[in-house]
């Protein structure tokens, strides 16, 4: 995992790792430790590791079909007012090409049929922005933003 | 993945002693859940308040928990924090959870 704090204020983290459930909580618990202590950190309040690891989970889960041993590289770049993050992966492109639309789940079930998934692209579309996802023959690229709420000065 | 159960004032609750329930440990969070619920009891509190982080699988394991249930069966949730709590209101689980601010004030009612 790499840092760098770049001249107009922002961090920058790049890092890899393996399409492994416990990798990507690995890679979000490292993250935290990166950001704690530093000015441009997300309030708390923030969802961004929501949606990283909602996105992270999705390419584990569909690109590498559950398998491990794909490799998945996370660009992050924490701005003043906006995190941007691109995802690569190797694994299997998106099923129709695009990333799914997201759509809310049907709560109005019995108990025993509501669902116990399908809500990471519904959540991962509520809290971004300008979603890009492209697929080059080798690799998929998904890039998002997050809007950053200002952190109120103290 | 530990989970610890207790009774206050006569009601179930399941404390979780981790501060992340995602992806990496639903399905344990899955196999715990299924040993502490007992079939018999018709009502159990699950304490969040350890709990700083939840993603989607982890809320489709708490829908798991309360799907081991019998008919009937109430799981309900205390203690959440805010990340996790938005996770609730985002895909409107809130809806289908009694939430409570605390353990306390659910083993009250």
């Amino acid at each position: 995992m790499q840092a760098e704090r770049l001249d107009d204020g922002a961090f920058l983290i790049s890092c890899r790792m393996d399409s492994t459930p416990d990798d990507v909580q690995t890679t979000l618990l490292d993250i935290n430790d990166l950001l704690q202590g530093e000015e441009i950190a997300p309030p708390p309040d923030c969802t961004w590791e929501l949606v990283v690891a909602e996105v992270l989970n999705n390419i584990v889960e569909h690109a590498y079909q559950d398998r491990a041993g794909g490799d998945i590289l996370l660009k992050l770049r924490f701005g003043h007012d906006r995190l941007t993050v691109e995802f690569t992966d190797f694994g299997l492109p998106m099923p129709s090409g695009a990333p799914p639309t997201g759509a809310p789940a049907n709560l109005d079930v019995p108990v025993e049929d509501l669902p116990e998934g399908g809500f990471g692209w519904f959540l991962i579309r509520s809290l971004t922005e300008n979603l890009n996802y492209c697929h080059d023959g080798r690799r998929n690229l998904l890039t998002l933003a997050i809007p950053i709420s200002p952190r109120t000065p103290l | 993945m530990q989970l610890t159960t207790h009774l206050q004032d006569g009601v179930d609750i399941i404390t979780v002693d981790a501060t992340r329930i995602d992806a990496a440990v639903a399905i344990q969070f899955k196999d715990r859940m299924r040993e502490v619920l007992g079939t018999d009891k018709p009502r159990y509190v699950l304490d969040l308040h350890q709990v700083e982080f939840i993603d989607s699988s982890g809320l489709g394991a708490i829908v798991a928990g309360m799907k081991l249930l019998p008919k009937g069966g109430k799981l309900e949730l205390a203690g959440l924090r805010p990340a996790v709590d938005k996770v609730f209101r985002m895909t409107r689980m809130d809806s289908i959870f009694a939430i409570h601010p605390s353990v306390e004030a659910a083993a009250s009612i």
